[in-house]
């Protein structure tokens, strides 16, 4: 290479990170400006708002304990969601699966007695988790593969049904009082805390990280994930090279749904604060789409997805603060997550697009 | 005649079926140039939304609509543009801006919960209203209806009777063929992209100021969310023939009116609800599964134009791809 090619080289990747920096600060500005504006039009002092969110996120032991236990089915979920994203599957019922693997745990939780050992419990209740998840999985991956239903479609259909079931229990065989709710699970049946640690639970966090890891092995270091991602670049081509596409559309869908049911149920499995501690309508809470989300941000790397994962479980908790404070909708978390995933998927295409006038090659 | 409970009921499906009607021709019209506008879901609400406030604040029904239409057409371009431009997957712009518009919406919304909205009056149209049952279902309706209905017919008329709708079919089929009798492909696609998101927002529209004139829409549900899914299904459903979208809408609109009657009965209504989603699997099933050879083969062979006619359905062949010209610098 000579010293001209190398400069031009330079030249085209600043370029490329030039527009992608240009629309990300643009971007960020028009959020930002947004989220001070909506709190000067309603009364607030942004700077005491910005305070107040830190605090209520990061302020104390507790507080970022929180932070960490909610980010768990984050990130189960978004870990399964590498898993069929590498196979080119868009898994949008993977809400639904989280449902259902509360369901399943469920079934377990509200029998265990105050006398149960509480190690025998959890292992019975997340095992029936995965499964709860795989199975409403295999439902979504069968549709596709047998009845060439579109996943986002059957996925989207089966979410509704999974919330409209969960409904159905909690208002009639499940109903605890006058409640749409189940019992409070005994204690043997919740995940066990670190003592004075707030609400950190050493078994939550193993689970969590072992699914990450595992899909992270499975992606990078085996034969299987070699596989998916060829599927995932074309499944045709995969299919003619001797790879038995169809039984892995499955595969990865129940595998994925068995993480995100182990996410449904630390959803419900926890001790007060973290979550309720029983079963309640919306037990998955947008936890799936969420997870959907930090995929999307991460744009497909899995080295990335724990620590988004953990950014997207400290938004809600920080506004929970604000919430209680000031009085201000949690929703504009959500919509401020969404809107950062929007602004950096669009940055990502900006920076291919100025690789791609460049004429460097993808 | 128009006391009949029937006719009654028949115009209240042709009613309520309004906003899906206007959203599911929109996209009919998107996904037909090869566009797939996944936000529906979140466009509809946010749309929805602008034609209240908006509407509220103006006191004027038109400036409403066509701040819903704006909306509405923003977002469209919005994948459009990241499509063609940035290259970027439709479905993944889609559902970002699906959930976005969503929780914009219902933050931006919680204001006006539960807040009246204007609405609409009906006006009858001289003469074709005292057809017998056709004038009291189609002729004694508010202006959305009226322009639900108006959307069928010309977007079916548009795309199959014309030649610009030659073009917006081959643009969605073979989109280099286009390119090479000297159409430019990606701006007939920001085109039908820009119109089909004007009637999901004018669909928008007409949950706000026709059907509902109320906003109920919270984290947990309410009358808009998730009607937008069902629109999307339905143009599949429907095969990307306007007629037949129509027609899977007012099916929709008329087990909405059975189940609204059966509601405070013996059946619980999570079960009710889980009707209308077992139905969208099923008929998905039915018109892109392998199923529909099988069936062929049980029926008399005089069925089988009018069984393809009704149930089989081809996604349009770009669909979803962006397109390259190429040799482009």
């Amino acid at each position: 290479m000579t010293p001209l090619q190398g400069s031009a080289n330079t030249s085209q990747h600043s370029n490329r990170w030039l527009a992608q920096a240009l629309v990300l600060i643009v971007g960020l500005l028009i959020i930002v400006g947004g989220i001070v504006a909506v709190l000067l039009l309603s009364g607030k002092d942004p700077a005491s708002a910005l305070n107040l969110f830190l605090q209520g996120s990061l302020g104390d032991a507790t507080q970022r304990s929180l932070v960490v236990m909610r980010g768990l089915p984050i990130l189960l979920a978004a870990s399964g969601l590498l898993l069929t994203f590498s196979a080119g599957l868009w898994n949008i019922g993977i809400e639904g699966q989280m449902m259902f693997g509360a369901i399943f745990a469920t079934i377990i939780a509200r029998s265990v007695g105050n006398d149960t050992s509480g190690w025998i419990a959890l292992a019975l209740e997340l095992i029936l988790a995965a499964i709860g998840g795989a199975l409403w999985a295999l439902v979504a991956g069968v549709l596709k593969t047998k009845g060439r239903v579109n996943e986002i479609f059957g996925g989207v259909a089966l979410n509704f049904i999974a919330s409209n079931i969960a409904l159905y229990i909690l208002d009639g065989p499940w109903k605890y009082g006058a409640r749409q709710q189940t019992a409070p699970f005994n204690a043997p049946a919740l995940l066990p805390l670190v003592p004075d640690s707030g609400a950190l639970s050493l078994p939550g966090i193993v689970i969590a990280i072992a699914g990450f890891v595992l899909v992270y092995l499975i992606l990078k270091r085996s034969r299987w994930g070699l596989q998916l991602r060829a599927m995932g670049h074309s499944q045709r081509s995969a299919f003619l090279l001797g790879v038995r596409t169809e039984r892995n559309v499955l595969l990865a869908m129940m595998a994925c749904g068995a993480l995100g049911g182990i996410g449904g149920a630390l959803q419900i499995l926890s001790p007060d604060p973290v979550s309720k501690g029983y079963l309640f309508p919306d037990s998955s809470g947008g936890i799936g789409f969420l997870a959907l989300l930090v995929v999307l941000l991460a744009n497909y790397q899995a080295a990335w997805v724990p620590l988004i994962s953990l950014f997207f479980s400290l938004v809600p908790v920080g506004m929970l603060n604000l919430q209680t404070q000031i009085g201000l909708d949690p929703t504009l978390g959500r919509v401020f997550e969404e809107a950062l995933v929007f602004i950096v998927v669009l940055a990502n295409g900006a920076a291919a697009r100025a690789r791609h006038t460049m004429g460097e090659p993808d | 005649m128009a006391d009949d409970p029937i006719v009654r009921s028949l115009a209240s499906v042709v009613r309520n079926g309004a906003p899906l009607v206007l959203a599911a021709i929109g996209e009919t019209f998107t996904e037909r140039a090869g566009i797939i506008n996944l936000s529906l879901d979140g466009s509809l609400m946010l749309s929805a939304l602008a034609g209240l406030v908006i509407g509220i604040n103006t006191q004027s029904v038109l400036v409403g609509a066509l701040a819903a239409m704006l909306v509405g057409m923003i977002v469209a371009l919005i994948v459009a543009a990241s499509s063609i431009e940035l290259k970027q997957n439709q479905v993944a712009v889609g559902f970002i801006l699906t959930l976005l518009c969503r929780d914009l919406a219902i933050f931006l919304g919680k204001p006006f919960l539960n807040i009246p909205a204007l609405s609409v009056p009906y006006f009858s149209i001289p003469i074709l209203k005292d057809i017998p049952v056709i004038g009291p279902v189609f002729f004694d309706q508010d202006v959305f209806t009226y322009l639900s209905l108006l959307a069928i017919i010309v977007s079916w008329f548009w795309i199959f009777r014309t030649s610009p709708g030659l073009t917006l079919r081959s643009v969605g089929e073979r989109p280099a063929a286009t390119f090479a009798r000297g159409k430019n492909v990606n701006r007939i696609r920001y085109l039908y992209a820009a119109v089909g998101g004007s009637l999901v927002g004018l669909g928008g529209a007409a949950y706000t100021l026709s059907v509902s004139t109320i906003w109920k829409e919270t984290p947990n549900g309410g009358q808009i969310s998730g009607n937008g899914w069902i629109a999307l299904a339905l143009v599949i459903f429907g095969g990307w023939y306007p007629l037949r979208v129509a027609f899977g809408v007012y099916l929709v609109a008329a087990l909405r009116v059975l189940a609204g009657n059966l509601q405070g009965g013996e059946v619980p209504i999570a079960l009710l609800n889980l009707i209308p989603w077992v139905l969208m699997i099923l008929t998905l099933l039915a018109v892109s599964g392998p199923y529909l050879e099988t069936l062929l083969k049980i029926l008399p062979r005089r069925l089988h134009p009018l069984v393809r006619v009704l149930l089989r359905a081809r996604p349009p062949a770009a669909l979803g791809v962006a397109f390259e010209q190429e040799g482009k610098e």
